[in-house]
C-alpha cells in the first residue's frame, strides 16, 4: 500500500477502524483489479468521508466493478481529470495530464 | 617444461610448471605478436584480462622462484639440464675447466658443496677428475634417466599429438628434441598422459584432422576437442566406440554439431565437462546412421536443441520418447522462440508428451500459445480427450482446446456460459468485475485465471486492463480499437438487468448513474453502432 494512502487512512479515521480499513484494502490487493489498485483505494478512502460503513459500501461497489468506484469518486470530485491516479497531495495543483500507463506498450500479436 | 610454438603468424613461447600431479600446473603464455602474456590461458579465459609484459614477468618470476610453488621443479630440471650439459663440455680441455668451475659456482648456489667440490678437483686435475669423479656422476644420472623411463613419473611420450615446439626439457631435465617437433597438430597438453585402445586413439586423430582440415577449426576449439574427445573418461569410450563406426562424412556432421554448440554456449575447458556431459549422450543421437542430413542441420543451426535433450533426460524419457521429441522439434525448428521455450520449460516438455498423440503436437501457434501461458506461471496441465485437450489448473477444468475445429473454449459461468474463442478472432469480453466469485465476471479471467491479454489476440479474450491511469477515456479507446478490429464483442453481465446497466438497479436515464459496464453498452449501442444478439451473448454491428 502506497505512503499517501497509509497516511490517509491514519488521518481519516480512529485506531480501531483504521485496522478494519486496512484489513479491506488489502482484500482488494490480494483480489486485484481491471485498473489501478491505488486508484481504488484513494477513491474509496475519498468517498468514505472518514466513515467506516462508507468504506465498507464502496467495498461492495468495488467487487461489482472497480471501475465504478473510481467513476464515482472522480464524479464527485467534480471530474478533475486525474482519476485518483495520483497521491493525495498532489491532487491539488494537478495539471490534468496523467502519465502514459501500459496499454501504450506494443502490442506483439501473439494470441495468448 | 618451457616451449617455443609458432602459430600461425603468431610466435608463441610457452610454459607449463607442472606440481608432482601432472593435472595440476601453472600455464604461461607470451604472444609474441601482440605483445600480450597470459597466466592459465585456458581457465576462465573471459575472466582472465590480457597481462602487460612487466605484470607477465612479474608474475612468471614469482612462479619460478616460489619455493612452494610450481618453479620448484622447472628450476630443478633446468639445473640439472645446465650440470650435465657444464659435465660433458668439461671434458674439452682448457675450455672445460671453465665451465667446471662454473658447474661448481652453480651447486654452491644450489647448497650442493660436495659437487662444487668435485668439480673443483675436475677443473684443477683436468684429466683424472674428468674421469674419476665426472664418469661416476654421469653414469648415475644416466641410471636415473633410465629408470625415470621406465616409471610412472616420466613425462609420457607415447602422445599421439604434441604441439610443434623447437625447444622443450622434460620432466627427465633431458633436452627434448623429437621428430614431432615438425608436427603440425594440435591437441591440448595433457592429451600426452591418455591412454586408450590404440584404434580409438586413432579415431580421435582422424576426428581431428577433419576438424582441422574440412571445418577449419583453430587452436582453441581443437584444444576443447580434444579434451572433449579424450578416451580415458568412461563415458567417452562410448562415444568414440561409435565414432570408430562412422564415416568421414558422419564425423564431418557430428563436428559441425559440436561446432555449433561450443559456438553458441562460448564455453571454456574449465565448464565444457558440464556441458558435454550433457552433449555426449546427444551427440551419439544425433549423428545415428538412421538420423537424416536436414535433421543435423536444425541441430547445427540451433543448438539449444541441446538444452530440450537434457530437458527431456531429466524429465524420465525413454530413448524411444525422445526420438519422437526430436523429431518434431526439428519440425518446429524454425520457430526459434519455441525452440528456446522447449530448451527452458519443463511444463512445456511434459505438455507436448500428453499432447504426442494429438495434432497439437508439431502446432506452432498451440505450443507456442501454451509456452506463453507457462512461461507466466499459469501452470496448466492438459489432458487428452478424445480429438480435444482439456487444460486443468490443478484440478479445475479451465479450458479445452479443439485442434480439429479450431477454437479454445474457456469454461465460464456467467452470461452465456463458456466463451468460445475461434482461431482466427479476438473475443473482447465486458461486463461486471464480480471480485472474488469464480467463473462468472471478468475477476476471474483477469487476476484469477490470468488466460487473457489486452488487445489483439486472435483465439483468446481481449479484457481491459489498465493498471496505471486508468480513465473513461482510455476504456473507451480500448473499446472502439477492439469494434475497429472486428472483435467479437461478448458481454458476461446480461444487459436487459437494469443492475448491469444502473447503479444501484434504478434507471435515471443520466449518465452519471450508469455502471461502467452501462457507460459500455451506451458507447457500444450509441456511438459505435452494435446491437445486442442474445442468442450468442454478443454485440455485433448493426449492418
Amino acid at each position: 500500500m502506497l505512503q499517501d494512502i497509509k497516511d490517509r487512512i491514519k488521518n481519516d479515521f480512529e485506531f480501531a477502524d483504521a485496522i478494519e480499513v486496512e484489513k479491506i484494502f488489502n482484500q482488494i490487493a490480494s483480489f486485484g483489479s481491471n485498473t489501478g489498485v491505488d486508484q481504488v483505494l484513494r477513491s474509496i478512502l475519498y468517498l468514505s468521508n472518514s466513515d467506516l460503513a462508507n468504506v465498507k459500501k464502496y467495498y461492495s461497489m468495488y467487487c461489482d466493478d472497480p471501475r465504478d468506484v473510481i467513476g464515482e469518486a472522480e464524479e464527485k470530485a467534480g471530474n478533475p481529470g486525474h482519476w485518483f491516479s495520483i497521491p493525495f497531495d498532489q491532487m491539488d495543483g494537478f495539471s490534468g495530464n496523467l502519465s502514459k500507463g501500459e496499454e501504450d506498450k506494443k502490442e506483439d500479436n501473439l494470441p495468448f | 617444461m618451457f616451449r617455443l610454438i609458432k602459430n600461425g603468424e603468431e610466435l608463441i613461447f610457452y610454459g607449463r610448471f607442472e606440481n608432482t600431479n601432472p593435472n595440476d600446473y601453472t600455464f604461461y603464455q607470451w604472444n609474441c605478436r601482440l605483445g600480450t602474456g597470459e597466466r592459465d590461458p585456458f581457465i576462465d579465459v573471459e575472466a582472465k584480462p590480457k597481462m602487460e609484459p612487466l605484470v607477465f614477468a612479474y608474475r612468471l618470476i614469482l612462479d619460478i622462484f616460489n619455493p612452494e610453488g610450481y618453479g620448484a621443479e622447472f628450476r630443478s630440471e633446468t639445473a640439472a639440464a645446465a650440470h650435465s650439459s657444464f659435465d660433458l663440455i668439461g671434458f674439452i680441455p682448457v675450455f672445460g675447466d671453465v665451465t667446471d668451475f662454473a658447474n661448481a659456482g652453480l651447486y654452491i648456489l644450489e647448497g650442493e658443496f660436495k659437487e662444487a667440490g668435485i668439480s673443483v678437483i675436475c677443473a684443477v686435475l683436468p684429466l683424472v677428475g674428468d674421469f674419476l669423479f665426472k664418469g661416476t656422476r654421469l653414469y648415475k644420472k644416466a641410471s636415473h634417466i633410465k629408470q625415470s623411463l621406465e616409471g610412472d613419473d616420466y613425462y609420457k611420450v607415447k602422445s599421439i599429438y604434441r604441439r610443434p615446439c623447437t625447444i622443450g626439457f622434460t620432466s627427465g631435465g633431458i633436452p627434448e628434441f623429437s621428430p614431432y617437433l615438425l608436427s603440425s597438430h594440435f591437441l591440448p597438453l595433457n592429451f600426452n598422459d591418455c591412454d586408450g585402445p590404440e584404434h580409438l586413439i586413432e579415431r580421435v586423430k582422424k576426428v581431428a584432422e577433419i576438424g582441422k582440415g574440412q571445418l577449419g577449426f583453430k587452436e582453441e576449439q581443437m584444444d576443447l576437442l580434444t579434451t572433449f574427445l579424450m578416451p580415458d573418461a568412461d563415458d567417452n569410450t562410448k562415444l568414440l566406440e561409435f565414432l570408430n563406426n562412422q564415416n568421414d562424412q558422419h564425423i564431418y556432421r557430428f563436428l559441425k554439431v559440436w561446432d555449433a554448440s561450443y559456438k553458441r554456449l562460448n564455453q571454456n575447458i574449465q565448464s565444457s565437462s558440464e556441458i558435454f556431459g550433457i552433449q555426449k549422450p546427444f551427440l551419439e543421437f544425433i549423428t545415428a546412421p538412421e538420423r537424416l542430413d536436414d535433421h543435423l542441420e536444425a541441430f547445427a543451426k540451433y543448438p539449444d536443441l541441446f538444452k530440450s535433450w537434457k530437458l527431456a533426460t531429466d524429465l524420465g524419457f525413454d530413448e524411444a520418447k525422445k526420438v519422437e521429441l526430436f523429431a518434431d522439434l526439428i519440425r518446429l525448428a524454425p520457430d526459434e522462440e519455441l525452440v528456446e521455450a522447449f530448451a527452458g520449460q519443463p511444463e512445456l516438455v511434459r505438455a507436448w508428451e500428453v499432447l504426442s498423440s494429438t495434432s497439437i503436437r508439431t502446432s506452432t501457434y498451440w505450443l507456442g500459445r501454451i509456452s506463453r501461458w507457462q512461461d507466466v506461471g499459469l501452470n496448466f496441465t492438459f489432458v487428452q480427450h478424445g480429438t480435444k485437450v482439456k487444460v486443468f489448473r490443478e484440478a479445475d477444468e479451465v479450458a479445452e482446446i479443439d485442434d480439429e475445429l479450431q477454437y479454445f473454449k474457456i469454461n465460464f459461468n456467467g452470461l452465456g456460459g463458456d466463451i468460445y474463442c475461434p482461431l482466427d478472432r479476438t473475443v473482447t469480453v465486458i461486463g461486471k468485475f464480480h471480485s472474488n466469485v469464480p467463473k462468472q465476471g471478468t475477476w476471474y479471467l483477469l487476476p484469477d485465471l490470468k488466460l487473457f491479454k489486452m488487445g489483439n489476440n486472435p483465439g483468446g479474450i481481449n479484457l481491459l486492463n489498465i493498471p496505471v491511469g486508468f480513465t473513461w477515456e482510455k476504456n473507451r479507446i480500448w473499446l472502439t480499437e477492439a469494434t475497429q478490429r472486428g472483435d467479437l464483442i461478448r458481454i458476461i453481465s446480461d444487459p436487459a438487468d437494469n443492475h448491469t446497466i444502473w447503479k444501484n438497479g434504478i434507471n435515471t436515464g443520466n449518465w452519471a448513474d450508469r455502471t461502467w459496464t452501462g457507460k459500455e453498452i451506451y458507447e457500444l449501442e450509441n456511438v459505435l453502432d452494435y446491437h445486442f444478439d442474445p442468442s450468442i451473448s454478443a454485440y455485433i454491428p448493426n449492418q
